[in-house]
Order: C-alpha cells, then sequence, then structure tokens
C-alpha cells in the first residue's frame, strides 16, 4: 500500500483500489532485477578507460566549441558593427532616449547620428536623445564624455546638459566632464558655446572651462575674461601667475580658448520641444553631491544595471548621507539589489533594519515582499517566512491571495495544519494559478 | 545508507576526481541501485537499463570536477541521468528511424526489444506504455513518489523544486496514470480505475 505519513510519502489521496493494484503492478514490473545489479557492477570495474576516452572527447568538444563561440562571436561582432560604429544606440527613429550607463574600465562609443561621436568614458551616466529636428542632447548625469560632430550640418545640433551648464555645439570636437558637482569643457576643435545659470561664454581650440562648486563663496572676477559670470573657473591648467590668479577666482569663466559673446550675439536658446527641455540653461540650482549620487542610482536601476554593480552606489549613498529625506527610497533599492546578488542574509538583515526604521513607509509592502521570499524560497527558513506573509495576506490586492497561499504553503511545511488548510482555502476564494491551485487542493485533501 | 554530511560528500567528490577506486567503490555502493532504478523506470522500454546506468556513472565520474557540492550527490546523479537518458533516446529514434528507412528493422517476437535485445516481459512493456502516455516531468515525479516511495522533501530536493509543485506534479500524474492504466488494461479486468474525470471516479 501506498503509505499515507506525510513524512514518507508525497501521496495526499489515498488511492482507491484500482490505482494501488495499477501502481503495485508497475512497481513490481520495474524492479530492477539482480542480473541487471550483477551486469552493471561487473561493467563498473573496467570503468577507467571509458572514463578516459569520456574525458578526451569531452576535451575535444570543448576545443570545437570555444572554436565555434569565437566564430559566432565575430560574426555577431560583425553583424553589429553598425549599431556601434555607424547606426544608432537610439530606439525608434524620433525624439527616443537612451539611457548609458558604463562600468569601471568600460568605455562604449554611441553614434546617435552619421554626424555625432560620441564616446563614453568609465563609470560615466549619460541619457542621449534625439529630438524630430534632428538634434541631439545629451543630458551627463556623471562621468566624462567625448564628442566629434562634423561641421557644417546646417540646423542641426548637438547640445550636452550637465546639471546646471549647458554646451552647445555645431560643429566640433570636445569633451565634457561631470564629477562631485563640477562640470568641465575642453575644445580640442571647433568652437562650442557654455552657458551656466548666470552665463555664457565661447570657448575656441584648445579652451577649457570648468565649473566651480556653489559652496566656494563669492569672488571677484578679472574684467578681461569674464562679464556676468558667477559659477565658473577657467583654465586651471594654464599655469603661471595668471593661472594661479585664475584659480584663486572661483567663479569665472574663459581662457586661452575662450572668448565673450559679442554684445547683440544673442545664443541660440533651446526649442521648447527639445527632449531635454526639462533641464533648462538657466536659473538651475547646482546640483548637489547627494542628488548626483541618486540620479545614478535610479539610472542605473532603469538600465538593468547588474545587482552587484548598482550596489557599490547604493552602498556608498547610505554610508555618506545617512540622514537623507532619500534615505527610505535608496534603503529599499538596497534590499532589492541585496537580493538580487543573492547575498541573501545581507537582504534580510537590510530588510530588518528598513522595517524598524521606516515602520510605516509606502515601500514596506514590496521590502516584505523580498523579504518573505528569499526566507522560503532561498533560505528555507518558513519560521521566518510565515509571520511576514500572514502580514502580507491582511493586505488585500492583487497579490493576496499569493500571500495566502505561501503562508498556508509554510503553515503546512511546519505542521500547522489548521492554518495551512484555512489560508490555502481563503487563497483558492480568491484565485490561483493552476499549479498553485493543484497544490493548494492536494494539501488540504491530504488533511490533517 | 547513512547520508553524508556536506564535508563528507566533499571529500568524497575529491577522491573521485583524484580517481580513487575506494571512492569510486563507495559511490558505486551509495548509488547503484537508485541510479540502476531511474535508468529502468525512466529509460521506457526501448533502452537497456544497464548500458544506460553505465554511461551515468562514466559521464559522473568524468565530469565529478565540476560538482559543487551545492546539492545533494544523489540530486547532482539525478540529472545526470537525465541528460543520459535523454541522449540515449535521441539517439535510439535515430537509429530506428535510419533503420526503417533502410528497411533493417525486422518485427522481433514479443518479449525482445528490437533495439537492444533486452528481454522485456509484457506486463513491462503495459508499464512503460503507461508511463510513457506521461510528460517527463510528471513521469520523474510519478516514479520517485510512488514507485520508489521517497519523501516529498527528498523528491523535491532531488528534482530541485518546491515542494508544493512536487505536490501539483503528482496531483497531474496520477490523473494521466489512471488514465492509461485505464487505457492499457494494467491491472486484471474486473478492477476499475477511475480516470479522475468529473463524475468518473471514486475519489473523495
Amino acid at each position: 500500500m501506498i503509505p499515507m505519513d506525510r513524512n514518507r510519502s508525497v501521496v495526499p489521496m489515498p488511492p482507491d483500489e484500482g490505482e494501488q493494484r495499477a501502481i503495485d503492478a508497475a512497481r513490481e514490473a520495474l524492479a530492477p532485477s539482480d542480473v541487471q545489479r550483477a551486469g552493471l557492477e561487473r561493467r563498473l570495474r573496467g570503468v577507467e578507460p571509458a572514463v578516459e576516452a569520456h574525458r578526451a572527447v569531452a576535451r575535444r568538444h570543448r576545443q570545437l566549441f570555444a572554436g565555434a563561440l569565437v566564430c559566432a562571436l565575430l560574426a555577431i561582432a560583425w553583424l553589429a558593427r553598425p549599431l556601434y560604429l555607424g547606426g544608432t544606440p537610439v530606439d525608434g527613429a524620433d525624439a527616443a532616449v537612451t539611457s548609458v550607463v558604463t562600468t569601471r574600465a568600460e568605455v562604449r562609443t554611441l553614434q546617435p547620428e552619421s554626424w555625432v561621436e560620441v564616446e563614453v568614458r568609465e563609470l560615466t551616466a549619460v541619457d542621449v536623445a534625439r529630438s524630430t529636428g534632428g538634434e541631439v542632447a545629451l543630458l551627463l548625469s556623471e562621468g566624462e564624455i567625448d564628442l566629434d560632430v562634423d561641421p557644417g550640418r546646417d540646423g542641426r545640433q548637438v547640445r550636452v546638459v550637465a546639471g546646471s551648464v549647458t554646451v552647445q555645439v555645431t560643429g566640433t570636437r570636445f569633451t565634457v566632464s561631470r564629477q562631485g558637482g563640477r562640470v568641465g569643457v575642453s575644445v580640442q576643435r571647433g568652437s562650442v558655446l557654455v552657458r551656466w545659470p548666470a552665463g555664457e561664454t565661447v570657448l575656441v581650440e584648445g579652451g577649457r572651462w570648468q565649473s566651480w562648486p556653489e559652496d566656494s563663496g563669492p569672488v571677484e572676477s578679472p574684467p578681461s575674461l569674464v562679464d556676468s559670470h558667477t559659477n565658473v573657473l577657467v583654465d586651471l591648467e594654464q599655469g603661471g601667475d595668471a593661472a594661479a590668479d585664475v584659480a584663486a577666482e572661483p567663479n569665472q569663466a574663459s581662457g586661452s580658448g575662450a572668448a565673450t559673446l559679442p554684445d547683440g550675439d544673442e545664443p541660440p536658446t533651446p526649442d521648447a520641444g527639445d527632449a531635454l527641455a526639462l533641464a533648462p540653461a538657466t536659473a538651475v540650482p547646482p546640483v548637489d553631491a547627494e542628488s548626483l549620487l541618486l540620479s545614478r542610482i535610479a539610472i542605473q536601476r532603469g538600465a538593468s544595471v547588474p545587482a552587484a554593480d548598482r550596489l557599490e552606489d547604493i552602498e556608498r549613498f547610505l554610508a555618506e548621507h545617512p540622514d537623507s529625506s532619500s534615505g527610505e527610497e535608496v534603503m529599499a533599492l538596497h534590499v532589492e539589489a541585496l537580493a538580487e546578488a543573492g547575498r541573501d542574509s545581507e537582504a534580510l538583515a537590510a530588510a530588518d533594519r528598513f522595517r524598524d526604521r521606516y515602520p510605516s513607509s509606502g515601500r514596506l509592502h514590496e521590502v516584505r515582499w523580498i523579504e518573505a521570499t528569499v526566507a522560503r524560497d532561498r533560505q528555507k527558513d518558513c519560521e521566518r517566512a510565515l509571520p511576514v506573509y500572514r502580514e502580507l495576506a491582511r493586505h488585500t490586492g492583487p497579490r493576496q491571495s499569493e500571500a495566502l497561499y505561501y503562508q498556508g504553503i509554510c503553515a503546512h511545511e511546519l505542521g500547522l495544519d489548521e492554518e495551512a488548510a484555512d489560508a490555502l482555502r481563503q487563497a483558492q476564494e480568491l484565485g490561483l494559478d493552476p499549479d498553485q491551485e493543484a497544490a493548494a487542493r492536494s494539501i488540504r485533501e491530504a488533511g490533517p | 545508507m547513512e547520508s553524508l554530511s556536506r564535508e563528507e560528500q566533499a571529500d568524497l567528490c575529491r577522491r573521485l576526481a583524484d580517481g580513487d577506486g575506494a571512492a569510486r567503490a563507495e559511490l558505486y555502493e551509495r548509488h547503484l541501485d537508485d541510479v540502476l532504478g531511474w535508468c529502468v523506470r525512466l529509460g521506457g522500454g526501448r533502452l537497456d537499463p544497464e548500458e544506460a546506468a553505465h554511461d551515468v556513472f562514466v559521464v559522473a565520474l568524468t565530469r565529478i570536477g565540476s560538482f559543487r557540492g551545492d546539492s545533494a550527490l544523489r540530486t547532482w546523479l539525478f540529472g545526470v541521468t537525465r541528460r543520459v537518458l535523454a541522449n540515449q533516446r535521441r539517439k535510439a529514434a535515430t537509429r530506428r528511424m535510419w533503420e526503417r528507412l533502410t528497411g533493417q528493422l525486422d518485427d522481433l517476437p514479443g518479449g525482445v526489444d528490437p533495439q537492444t535485445g533486452a528481454l522485456v516481459n509484457e506486463r513491462q512493456r503495459l508499464v512503460h506504455r503507461c508511463l510513457d502516455a506521461l510528460s517527463p516531468r510528471h513521469r520523474e515525479v510519478m516514479v520517485l513518489s510512488l514507485l520508489e516511495e521517497r519523501p516529498a522533501p527528498e523528491v523535491a530536493e532531488i528534482l530541485g523544486v518546491p515542494e508544493g509543485t512536487v505536490y501539483s506534479r503528482l496531483y497531474h500524474a496520477r490523473q494521466g496514470f489512471r488514465r492509461a492504466a485505464a487505457r492499457h488494461g494494467l491491472v486484471d479486468e474486473g478492477v476499475s480505475i477511475p480516470t479522475g474525470r468529473r463524475g468518473g471516479g471514486s475519489e473523495p
């Protein structure tokens, strides 16, 4: 007979006579015979040559596989060549935005239009957008990009927005960097227009420009180099006394390759319909390090950067800004990233910290789901998961039946048959997917 | 036989990778019956289980270095068995198709499998036919749970699925097996086997 003891069998429903006989017949017919066992033992005594032969074949297969893989990668690289060298990484034809985040030592080359090439340096987060008018706009959140824009394309422009600074160009080669709140621009060829909340300047070949953090205090500007600048430092690397003088005047612009705009020569203004119109070139407060890091974390998550890489910035944020108003959001992301990275114990500890610190958070529900899933599915710890599922099951919503189902499964695992049956019944009433429905029915029918 | 602790299992695998004969004997002693049983019950009537089990151990001994020890050795061996059987079934099907095309396939008298020559009695044929009616996943859970009478946590561990999944698969497997057993007359005439369809069975 099929045993019905819960610890001995998975059979929740007692078989009737016919089924029992069929199972007994199958068991008897398919029992390995002593002859088979003895034959196998005899053959396994001389297994060494077969193992050696198999190893040789496996080695050969590995070599063939490696060769085929190299060929396939070369073929893919060849086919994808236009995407990275000559095509566009931007999805869709118009006004599409692509987020690019590079990791350490990673450099990517993008060509959003045939006439502009962007090299994204390591540890950089940038959004690339093309407006319907053919303009290319880049929102630099952190890091450094090199741009090479082909001149002679009338009406086609490239703009780079880095915090409160906008760099506009029609044809040139230049670099924009943004590190810890400071924005730098250097021009290798042609000229660019740099605009910031309180002023603007034109940089020509060899010119450099760098913003200065807002908290540097007010300074006086050398009249020959600036007009109304308040937040700019120019050409720190020119050397000599002049450079030292300028360096002492943090809110200034222009240098050997810089020139202020002539009177009456209005710089082009961004169109209202631009993809990056939300980042205006004027009256934008300087971006602080906390916001920068926060935007980087948000971009990385949106760009599906691997959890292990995201954790670096998240943990840096939590360490450097423990009292941030965004702490709640980042702590929840921390739990999520730890779980995704497979750091289960740390994820559970982070979930505890989140619950203690933000007991009434709107994200607590989401964090509790992660906690329960990690405890039950990864750590097989139903004792920890059960109270969480009980709590989740009290929330009415689209996942209530799922919470009730897992409450029932955990209770069943722990031998709490009455609670299991009750939770599973409620889950069934609310509706379950077919597999869960079948499991719930089996467990309930098995009874206590 | 007493199951091994994680450290003992790691030690056994290390010795197997080094080609230690005593370790190999211990592996056979612990798992030969499991592997042979799986090959008999999951292989179907057209494969030689002895041959298949031999191949499982050859593959296992070749690949033991890749076993990371995250699961029980038996779970890993089950995975190897599953792949070996799938390969052999594929090869047997190809061979059968080729022989049919070239007219070499002779109808052998009942009781002898045309491919392996192994003796297969009529009852085994019937049981295999009933099990063949199940999907591979349902067949696995049927074999491990009902024919080998393993407890649910053990089946879940061997298959690498949650215990709830074992229950749900078993539910469907039993339905399919009951229907196939009734259709093929696995039990003596006069004994009804409910099919599990609404109104057609005597289930509680």
